[in-house]
């Protein structure tokens, strides 16, 4: 059973306690510091609103409950990432509990229940000089100390690590479309529990990152496993997570629960979570992502997986709607979108963003028009995704628009039999692949032009 | 002589300051022009070392100002330098300070109390003086009774505690010790008042304290808390506050006695919560980005104990290890809960008072002050029960004031009153008149 | 009662190192306090909440809005420990 501990960088404008930026050049240590968030005795923390408006809003699209009362609590451990030695948190009274998010599993819907979604603050940032194991001595950079973090808790409610994928994955686009996260200069990390049949709970810390997560637990899994098999336990344990190896490594052995003393935090008031407060958080609550795909199945007429898949990135669905104005094939922007474009994208290691809306709606007019062979669309829009030409440009350049006269065709399949007698007699022997061949050569001829069926077509009828 | 001249020279005989200010001058005219202006050492001042009595912060200068601190200045007033106090305000006598341990201007062998033991020193020895202290469990009243000055303690978060280097956060009150109860309470008007730094701060407006400082008592109600009178108090103490007593009722004041069945809890719960918030606000100090230091060698963990075993003294080794014990699980909600609960109680219980009558009466301090070899032989248990009056109020946060009212073995002795939340008003009203009255206000002669 | 065992564990959480002389002193004056603290078991708590302020504020925050830091060279000014605009410090393990 895997269960996570989620810590999201909320994307606000100032720190969670004192003012100083959260958009802060990392390349320029402490910089972005002050009395507070340097922990200088005399210096009090200051409630960011902000952070109260982005969390609350999070549990409420995490379906979670909220309590009268919420507080924060000084949780202390000596460690020179903490200013203060002490970490300003939440303990015994999150700021909601009890919530869950809904993930598809090939069709099939589960719950991922929430345990509880609390706020914190950040720590500093250590640079260990060599490994942390045998670093000499340690610098710090303040810079990160004090960034607003949301901690989400799940039960160990997820059975392999393609679910805790699944999970972060639908988490990421609830995230985006609550606008609460950004990339640019937010992270997030996760802690994962990990536990196999008859084994006690692994702790793994150290996971960056959506992408990670499916690595570390695939690893911690196939580790548990083995160590089972060969010594038949599995010991309670605190693991750390190297992204450069893609392997795990003991920090801490049979640990009792560290004790944190924690108290309240006495510089801060209590906050009270008025009725009247949550209902304005929930009458701005944006459209979320399974809202989202209902309606998109249902105004675009797709498939219910195709709309889910849609939503799980915010920009992709954006990017889809607001082509969708134009491109009235909702099935084919969808297949494009879904297909060569993600593609295309990916292997760019660009973002949606990146790509330009009215491009992307030319190409998918010449599609839908088949003005172009699907053929020379997937070459057009490799280029312009690569290139940012326009789509008209490059077609142009291919050697123009699609041919779809079956005239123009027959003429270049005359051509191209007449220069390969031995397929055309291959053919007549009865080798289909002599087929194959020759509308290959009839393509390569007209640059992919050619439309698909039609060469078909005509090649059926002259052979 | 010039003033600083003067300051200098009363320091060298009562060893008041940690660090006198050479080079002060005011920044402008205002309400403090002509008044000299001493800081606790527990307050920020930007670029004026600040250690709050301890050896950790020995060369620390701070980058800004407590907010207090600012008032002061915004208001002209002149700041000679920074009073001795007890590390970190762990005291009751001044004699944990890690510099200097302030003499009694009354008897150069006994304390001027604690833990703003230098801000009551000063007070009793200089005219038109202002003494910017804090109290966290009695340390503005304890000197105040002891040296025969005037210390207001106010409401919590009356005061900003932006700059104030934390003891106990929810029990810190930065407030005033002067010679008579008008530049007390000129004081206070000064530094009270709401600062968005602080969010404990209270958002209410700052009334002219010194327009409270009206003779006639009549109409005034005050308790004389039963509890407060036990065995443990001074009979030649007990004698002057019941002929204080009497001086307020023929001033007009109905007195009455009234019951606070927690008082015997309150002790307990104050320490308990104290070096909780205590022990947290000390982790801080591990010798890496401010403060005392040693070169660096060996990991984190023994690099910082070495750090904070060389520089803190005794009694905060002791607070730090009772707190950590106190808020340990296990160990957490028979102690520190429990002790929060009977805070509530104690709240309560005067709450309850203050609906019969306007403000409660007792002796400020048990006893005179003690000489310093008596203080040596004190166990800290006995030392800690010298707060036993002080206590309580200072952990229900509610305003209390100590006025002399008079001399037992020519020492001076103290009487406490307290106030409702924000009542600040009243108590300066009824210390002002009883002032007036007992004309028992002289400065020490030195 | 809190013996000498539990007072090199509570020292350690600390972070302060003690002799063995005063760990014996410290086990005696804790044991003698906690025996004082005993009397608020007796006090009922009952449905009580526990006091985090004795005046209460509530919901006091801030607009998120940046205003100017430190420099560098202010943020470091107070140690001798630093190097490259970062602080120095002890290795961790």
């Amino acid at each position: 059973m895997i269960g996570l501990e989620i810590h999201v960088q909320l994307a606000t404008k100032s720190k969670m306690f004192c003012r100083c930026p959260t958009g802060y050049d990392e390349s320029k240590p402490n910089t972005a510091t002050c009395s507070i968030c340097l922990g200088l005795p005399g210096s009090l923390p200051v409630f960011n609103k902000k952070v109260l408006d982005y969390a609350v809003k999070l549990s409420m699209a995490l379906n979670c409950t909220f309590p009268k009362e919420t507080y924060f609590s000084r949780k202390i451990y000596f460690y020179p990432d903490m200013g203060k030695n002490f970490q300003i948190t939440q303990n015994e009274s999150p700021l909601s509990r009890n919530g869950y998010i809904e993930i598809d599993l090939n069709g099939k819907k589960k719950k991922i229940r929430i345990r509880r979604v609390h706020m914190e603050e950040d720590p500093a940032k250590l640079i260990h000089i060599g490994k942390i194991t045998d670093a000499k001595y340690t610098l710090m950079d303040y810079n990160r100390s004090g960034m607003p973090l949301c901690e989400i808790v799940t039960e160990p409610d997820m059975e392999s690590p393609e679910e805790a994928r699944i999970f972060m994955n639908k988490l990421n686009s609830i995230l985006q479309h609550l606008g609460i996260f950004n990339p640019d200069f937010c992270t997030i990390k996760a802690d994962a529990n990990v536990s196999i049949e008859g084994g006690e709970r692994v702790e793994v810390k150290n996971i960056s990152g959506f992408k990670s997560i499916e690595a570390a637990l695939k690893y911690e899994i196939e580790r548990q496993n083995k160590e089972m098999k060969s010594s038949g336990k599995i010991e309670r344990e605190t693991r750390h997570f190297e992204t450069e190896t893609g392997t795990t490594h003991t920090l801490r052995k049979k640990e009792a629960e560290a004790d944190y003393g924690y108290i309240f935090e006495p510089d801060l008031p209590v906050i009270t979570l008025e009725t009247d407060y949550l209902a304005k958080m929930r009458d701005v609550l944006p459209e979320l992502p399974d809202a989202r795909a209902k309606r998109i199945h249902e105004q675009y007429k797709l498939d219910k997986s195709v709309a889910d898949t849609i939503v799980l990135d915010k920009h992709l669905a954006d990017f889809f709607e607001e082509c969708a104005k134009k491109i009235k094939n909702y099935e084919l922007l969808a297949n494009w979108v879904l297909g060569d474009l993600l593609k295309c994208i990916n292997y760019n290691s660009i973002t949606i963003n990146d790509v330009s809306k009215n491009g992307f709606m030319e190409l998918m007019e010449f599609i839908e028009k088949e003005k172009i062979s699907p053929r020379q669309a997937k070459e057009v829009i490799k280029v312009f995704v690569e290139k940012g030409t326009s789509p008209k440009e490059i077609v142009k350049k291919m050697g123009g628009e699609a041919i779809t006269n079956d005239k123009e065709i027959e003429a270049v399949v005359k051509k191209v039999l007449e220069k390969n007698k031995k397929a055309v007699d291959d053919y007549e022997r009865g080798n289909e692949n002599s087929f194959n061949f020759l509308f290959g050569q009839v393509m390569r001829e007209t640059k992919s032009r050619a439309h698909p069926d039609i060469v078909r077509r005509v090649l059926k009828k002259l052979l | 002589m010039n003033i600083i001249n003067k300051v200098k020279d009363l320091d060298r005989k009562l060893d008041c300051f940690i660090t006198v200010d050479e080079k002060s001058k005011p920044l402008c005219e205002g309400k403090l022009s002509g008044y000299t202006v001493s800081v606790k050492d527990c307050f920020c001042t930007n670029g004026l070392r600040t250690t709050a009595g301890s050896k950790i912060l020995e060369n620390y200068i701070p980058l800004f100002d407590a907010t207090v601190v600012e008032k002061v200045k915004n208001e002209g007033g002149l700041i000679i330098g920074k009073t001795a106090m007890d590390e970190f305000g762990f005291g009751t006598f001044s004699a944990n300070c890690a510099y200097k341990i302030p003499k009694n201007p009354w008897d150069l062998n006994r304390s001027c109390g604690g833990s703003s033991g230098g801000a009551g020193c000063i007070s009793a020895v200089l005219e038109k003086h202002i003494a910017v202290a804090e109290s966290t469990g009695g340390s503005i009243s304890a000197p105040a009774s002891f040296t025969g000055t005037v210390g207001i303690t106010p409401t919590y978060g009356r005061c900003s505690r932006w700059g104030l280097l934390a003891y106990a956060n929810s029990l810190d009150k930065p407030g005033i010790i002067a010679g008579n109860v008008k530049d007390a309470a000129l004081g206070l008007s000064i530094i009270a008042g709401y600062d968005e730094k602080d969010s404990t701060s209270i958002n209410e407006k700052v009334p002219d304290y010194t327009k409270s400082c009206r003779t006639n008592l009549k109409g005034i109600k005050i308790g004389i808390p039963k509890e407060y009178l036990s065995e443990g108090i001074d009979e030649k103490v007990k004698s002057h506050f019941y002929k204080a007593v009497e001086t307020l009722e023929s001033l007009g004041a109905k007195t009455e006695k009234v019951s606070l069945p927690m008082t015997k809890y309150a002790l307990s719960s104050y320490y308990i919560i104290a070096v909780s918030e205590a022990s947290t606000n000390l982790a801080k100090y591990c010798g890496i980005r401010y403060g005392a230091t040693l070169p660096l060698k060996g990991n984190f963990d023994e690099f910082a104990s070495k750090v904070r075993t060389k520089y803190f003294g005794e009694e905060a080794k002791r607070r730090i290890m009772l707190g950590t014990f106190t808020r340990m699980s296990g160990y957490r909600d028979a102690y520190y809960l429990k002790a929060m609960k009977i805070r509530q109680m104690i709240i309560d219980d005067f709450k309850k008072a203050f609906k019969k009558v306007d403000v409660l009466a007792s002796p400020t301090m048990p006893v005179i002050a003690p000489r310093f070899d008596e203080i040596s032989k004190l166990t800290p248990l006995q030392n800690w029960a010298m707060d036993i009056l002080t206590v309580a109020p200072n952990l229900a946060g509610i305003p209390m004031i100590s006025v002399p009212c008079g001399f037992a073995d020519n020492m001076p002795v103290g009487l406490h009153i307290i106030g409702n939340h924000l009542d600040e008003s009243k108590l300066i009203h009824t210390a002002y008149a009883y002032e007036q009255k007992a004309n028992l206000n002289r400065g020490a002669e030195i | 009662m809190i013996d000498e065992k539990t007072v090199e564990h509570i020292a350690k959480a600390s972070r302060l190192e003690l002799s063995s002389d005063e760990i014996k002193k410290f086990s005696k004056q804790f044991s003698d306090i906690l025996k004082e603290f005993e009397v608020i078991d007796e006090v009922d708590t009952g449905k009580i909440n526990p006091c985090f302020h004795p005046v209460e504020t509530k919901n006091v925050m801030s607009e998120d809005r940046v205003t100017e830091c430190l420099s560098t060279k202010q943020a470091l000014s107070m140690t001798e420990h630093k190097e490259n605009g970062f602080f120095r410090g002890p290795k961790i393990i």
